[in-house]
């Protein structure tokens, strides 16, 4: 099955025009009745940006590793999101297509993957408002901002991992697609993003970094923030367990597949 | 040909079924009650149960075949057709598809309803396998065979169905399958696109290619396939040339009818049983063309009734042949009590060979429908052997046309110098 993994993803490039066009409908179909149109993906984040500063930096006061906080927040809440709206994509993909995957074949694999592109699209385009950030604030990028290339993938192969367990599991259990935002709200509170992971008691501070994300989000703010090289043993164990999370994904998504159509 | 295009094998899929019963307060109590026993049954109103939605089928379809897979709902078509697709796996028993699969799936499933034409043409191909640039170079020719140039950039939710299944069909045949499966959509349409459909499935099966139709219309199968298979409750029950399993089809449908009731208990009458008879005046399934037809309907007027009418359709799939109704002929039925019996009597009526259905309707002196009979399929016209010499067309050839009837062709020679088509019809 593991070699199975490898042989599809040589076979990515047959579906490159399919996820492509799965992505595209995904993103059209989206903004294509609204007046703002794609400026909703700026609109939510940037007005996220603005509460969670106002409450956490202006209300509580909470310290942002010596940075200004919506610099601090966005290093963190940015690739969060990308996270968060994969799943979120991920979770329904299969379910909202029942009545083309009841009709006809096609690779499965497409419609999760155009769901992380989609989220990567998403996350693209609010990079753009990041950059504008570290402009007005004058933040020069340094040499340790090359770390932020193996974190972002090592965050990209976690979050296709359990998207390749949501997918399939909620087109058998809807209860997934019902307890899934629940559990990213939880998890996002379980990851320091509106605050600083050095605020979590020293005591408990091993179990935190447990959490894949944890580590993953701590790591970007290191790189570019603190311009730190990332805590190479944590961010080594979030790499296995996100290498783990695909392989078992992938398989728990072939054992599945031919199973959505009888039940979706 | 040494493949079969299609092969099964002593196929079977078998789907679970959950039941779970209607919860009821009382049932919530008992199951409270029972639950408190660690040793009871636990969840006692859920069963799961097999159902064989497919039992030992074989059969082979070879390259070039125009196969008809015909059966009642619940047959097996729909099962057939995803096993066929690749949509699902078989239980047991062996599935082999050689050759290149289009599929031509459920109006616009496909398609998604906020994007325009133009973007679904290339959504919908690059799903069934077409590639970005094979799309772009015959997006032209699926564009003018579906009739859609004017609204190619209008979203699709704006479509009517017939311009949903006309792009749905152009995409499929574009994609140059090899073997084109086709689910029951041609119903759908016009006639005229329906004309074009069939003869870019005639241009697509004398090119070799394979031709597998769903439907549960025979009169749809008749005029597009040479061979015909019948699934009932999951097995293969008939293989061979659509009329003779037509006729079997009607032998089956037999007494198996729609009876629905308008208005409820205070419509007072409804149809009971609907009947074809021979000359001998016993229930039969079969009527020679040009013979007279002699129909019984049986009612019941659970109380007396005045001036109500009796309307008669005969219908071949969606499209109805002939109607007849009992005040348009200035007939007064009176009032009507008990079980009764109003027979129906068609002396001339010459329908050309196929199933037909019936359908009978009473309506009330304001013309409300009270009861409703439909049998999709009664009977089947079957024709002399000397047909052919009547001028009907070959034996293998699909029907064509509803009525028989028998022209005469002469060649005249041009009167004046003005070319003039000229016939005469007897």
């Amino acid at each position: 099955m593991q070699a199975g993994l490898l042989t599809e993803l040589s076979k990515l490039p047959e579906y490159r025009e399919l996820i492509v066009n799965f992505t595209l409908r995904e993103i059209k179909a989206k903004y294509k009745q609204a007046f703002l149109g794609v400026t909703w993906a700026l609109i939510q984040p940037l007005v996220l940006m603005g509460m969670l500063t106002v409450v956490f930096s202006y209300f509580a006061k909470v310290p942002s590793d010596g940075v200004p906080y919506p610099l601090f927040l966005f290093a963190a809440l940015l690739p969060w999101q990308y996270f968060a709206s994969a799943l979120n994509r991920a979770t329904g993909s299969l379910v909202n297509q029942a009545a083309l995957i009841t009709k006809i074949y096609f690779p499965r694999e497409s419609l999760v993957l155009a769901s992380l592109v989609a989220a990567l699209v998403d996350f693209a385009i609010i990079g753009i408002v990041y950059v504008a950030l570290l402009v007005y604030y004058q933040f020069a990028p340094t040499l340790t901002w090359l770390w932020v290339i193996p974190i972002f993938l090592i965050q990209t192969v976690f979050t296709l991992g359990l998207m390749l367990y949501l997918a399939p599991l909620n087109a058998m259990y809807r209860d997934v697609g019902q307890a899934i935002p629940l559990a990213i709200q939880v998890w996002m509170y379980a990851t320091p993003i509106m605050y600083p992971a050095s605020l979590v008691p020293a005591a408990i501070r091993p179990f935190y970094f447990l959490n894949p994300m944890a580590v993953i989000i701590e790591s970007y703010r290191s790189a570019m923030l603190r311009n730190e090289t990332p805590n190479l043993a944590f961010l080594a164990g979030a790499a296995a367990l996100a290498l783990l999370a695909l392989f078992s994904g992938y398989h728990v998504f072939k054992r599945l597949e031919t199973r959505i159509a009888d039940v979706a | 040909m040494s493949s079969p295009a299609i092969e099964f094998e002593g196929v079977c899929k078998r789907y679970l079924i959950r039941h779970q019963k209607a919860r009821y307060l009382k049932d919530r109590l008992t199951n409270a009650i029972r639950r408190t026993n660690p040793f009871g049954p636990r969840q006692a109103n859920d069963t799961v149960e097999d159902f064989w939605a497919l039992k030992d089928v074989s059969y082979r379809i070879q390259p070039g075949e125009s196969v008809g897979i015909i059966g009642p709902n619940g047959s097996g078509k729909s099962t057939t057709l995803k096993i066929l697709a690749g949509v699902t796996k078989q239980t047991s028993g062996r599935v082999a598809v050689n050759g290149k699969l289009g599929a031509l799936i459920e109006v616009g499933a496909g398609f998604h309803p906020e994007l325009s034409g133009r973007e679904n043409v290339f959504l919908n191909g690059s799903i069934l396998g077409m590639k970005k640039a094979d799309i772009a170079k015959k997006f032209d020719s699926i564009v003018a065979f579906a009739e859609v140039e004017q609204f190619i950039d209008t979203p699709v939710k704006h479509y009517s169905s017939g311009m949903y299944v006309r792009l749905g069909f152009a995409i499929a045949v574009h994609n140059d399958p090899e073997i084109l499966l086709i689910d029951e959509v041609l119903a759908v349409g016009d006639l005229s696109f329906q004309r074009k459909c069939f003869d870019k499935m005639k241009e697509l099966k004398s090119s070799g290619r394979t031709i597998v139709l769903i439907s549960h219309s025979m009169g749809q199968i008749e005029s597009l396939c040479e061979r015909a298979i019948m699934l009932r409750r999951g097995q293969l029950i008939a293989d061979g040339r659509p009329r003779e399993v037509a006729q079997k089809y009607v032998e089956l449908a037999d007494g198996r009818s729609e009876l629905s009731e308008h208005g409820g208990a205070d419509s007072g009458i409804s149809i009971t049983a609907v009947r074809l008879l021979d000359e001998a005046g016993n229930q039969t399934t079969r009527a020679e063309l040009g013979k007279p037809l002699t129909f019984d309907i049986e009612f019941d007027a659970r109380r007396p009734v005045s001036d109500v009418l009796f309307g008669f359709h005969l219908d071949r799939g969606q499209v109805r042949v002939y109607d007849s109704d009992t005040r348009s002929l200035g007939m007064n039925l009176g009032t009507l009590t008990g079980r009764g019996i109003l027979r129906c009597e068609i002396p001339n009526l010459s329908l050309m060979p196929n199933s037909y259905g019936v359908q009978v309707v009473i309506y009330s002196a304001d013309e409300r429908p009270l009861s409703h009979a439909k049998y999709p399929h009664m009977f089947s016209i079957f024709a002399p052997r000397d047909l052919r010499r009547l001028g009907c067309g070959l034996d293998d050839e699909p029907v064509r046309g509803f009525v028989f009837g028998h022209a005469n062709w002469r060649k005249l020679v041009a009167p004046s110098s003005k070319p003039e088509f000229t016939r005469e019809i007897n």
